[in-house]
């Protein structure tokens, strides 16, 4: 029996801080405080990825502690059917280690305590066995660039203060880690994330239907038949683009956005609830809502001007209107289609 | 005998929406009026520009071309080059990294400009720049 515990938006347990070269207000601008794992690229977060790739290997039960207010966008994401529990804590490695002693007491012999500033594409078949093979050493993941916050203990702590001594020890068995990792460092990893899966280099692909080679929609996007999409794309849930657009170069545009007429997005991630005004160029960037980072020069700025970019809110009324099972997409009517492709 | 006019060089304000559009238009217009306009726009103050602000930009391009002269912008901040790049016009104006570059672009065959050929605009000596030009 294994269970899981997942650390949300935790820094590092050892010495915490932010990874070198990352601006911690720019990141914060972008993502409006949401945890990275929290935020959808592709139309699906890297939390409900990897929530579900451990329910279908069989860990039970699973926990997740989250530091921050995202709790109830947490308990959204994952399917939880009563075997995810959301915990909200100050400070998310004690209440982690505390719920690793709990598990051992209800009789988990082995626990993966992981946490999501990364996303790992894990064989946790291999990671079990691996394990096992230690004799109930606690382990630790590695990938090529060093120590990842994922380990894997077995019973015998008696305290949260033990399993946490546990985790600070340098001197721990090493698993290497062989499938795919992204240190999820700042929103220019989400947007590596996408070029990655655009390009086949992991196990995740995008949450909605090919509908031409390298070209995804999801449920209620309203392509117009005079833009166009230059594969590969992502057009996200309830999306408009609107005609004489152009989405080219492994763009992504998440959910309730809309790409006013003849603006062109190229090599760009587009999150929720943008809008993007009419005739703009928009390369090299990630935008969320009014604020643009732009990764060729690497400056972020907030545009003032609503004309150009700002929030973009699907009114309720609108959204009930459209009919998911339904997406327009180049004047054609598609059949429903699956939600999650992964 | 073709008239050798000055350079001006006009310091854009820190934030250039509309609300600030149009003194400034006040200033600059009657700069742009005379044959062969030759103007330098200082970005490096510029912190906020809209969507008003570029057609401003745009708007004085166009008249100092249509009498056969040029603008060009100077010590443009990245975040102001993202806003044109975004409105998809960098590629129309010419940019140099300061006012004087700029100034000196306007003549590439004289290597060093006389003083009296760089007329710096601020409030004090709008009028005499008027009256020059």
């Amino acid at each position: 029996m294994f269970g899981t515990i997942v650390v949300v938006d935790g820094e590092e347990p050892t010495n915490g801080g932010v990874p070198p070269g990352h601006s911690l207000s720019s990141t914060k601008q972008l993502t409006r405080g949401v945890p990275l794992s929290c935020i959808e690229v592709l139309g699906q977060t890297i939390l409900k990825v990897l929530t579900g790739d451990l329910q279908r290997a069989g860990a039970n039960p699973i926990s997740l502690v989250i530091e921050s207010s995202a709790v109830e966008m947490a308990e959204r994401e994952v399917d939880r059917n009563g075997e995810i529990r959301v915990t909200r804590a100050e400070d998310v490695w004690y209440e982690a280690a505390l719920k690793a002693v709990e598990y051992q007491k209800a009789g988990v012999t082995t626990t993966l305590l992981m946490s999501l500033n990364a996303y790992f594409e894990l064989d946790l078949s291999d990671i079990l066995q691996s394990h096992g093979e230690m004799r109930g050493r606690t382990m630790r993941g590695f990938d090529s660039e060093g120590p990842l916050n994922l380990w894997c203990i077995a019973s015998g702590f008696a305290t949260p203060a033990r399993v946490l001594a546990e985790l600070r020890m340098e001197q721990v068995a090493a698993y290497e880690i062989r499938g795919y990792v992204n240190r999820l460092n700042d929103p220019g990893c989400l947007r590596r994330l996408a070029i990655d899966v655009f390009h086949s280099r992991c196990r995740l692909r995008p949450n909605g239907r090919e509908v031409q080679p390298g070209v995804w929609i999801a449920n209620g996007a309203e392509v117009d038949q005079r833009a166009s999409l230059q594969g590969p794309v992502f057009i996200g849930c309830h999306t408009k683009v609107a005609e004489q657009c152009l989405i080219e170069q492994c763009s992504n545009v998440e959910r309730d956005c809309e790409v006013d007429f003849g603006t062109t997005v190229s090599d760009s991630y587009v999150m929720s609830n943008s809008y993007v005004g009419m005739g703009l160029d928009m390369s090299h960037s990630i935008v969320s809502g009014s604020n643009v980072m732009n990764l060729e020069h690497g400056v972020m700025l907030k545009v003032s001007d609503p004309s150009v970019l700002r929030e973009h809110k699907v009114p309720s009324t609108l959204r009930n209107r459209m009919d998911p099972r339904r997406p327009r997409v180049d004047g054609m009517l598609f059949s429903p289609a699956e939600e999650n492709a992964g | 005998m073709e008239v050798h006019r000055p350079v001006i060089v006009m310091q854009l304000p820190d934030h250039l929406n509309r609300e600030a559009v149009g003194e400034f238009l006040n200033d600059l217009t009657p700069l742009l009026e005379p044959h062969r306009p030759r103007i330098v726009l200082d970005c490096s103050q510029v912190t906020h520009i809209d969507s008003a602000g570029v057609e401003m930009l745009l708007h004085c391009l166009a008249e100092a071309m249509k009498r056969d002269g040029d603008l060009k912008l100077a010590a443009v901040s990245p975040e102001s080059k993202i806003i044109l790049e975004l409105m998809r016009v960098e590629g129309i104006f010419e940019m140099f990294e300061t006012a004087e570059k700029a100034a000196r672009s306007f003549d590439v065959s004289v290597p060093d400009l006389a003083p009296n050929d760089v007329w710096h605009a601020g409030p004090s000596n709008l009028e005499s720049l008027r009256r020059a030009s």
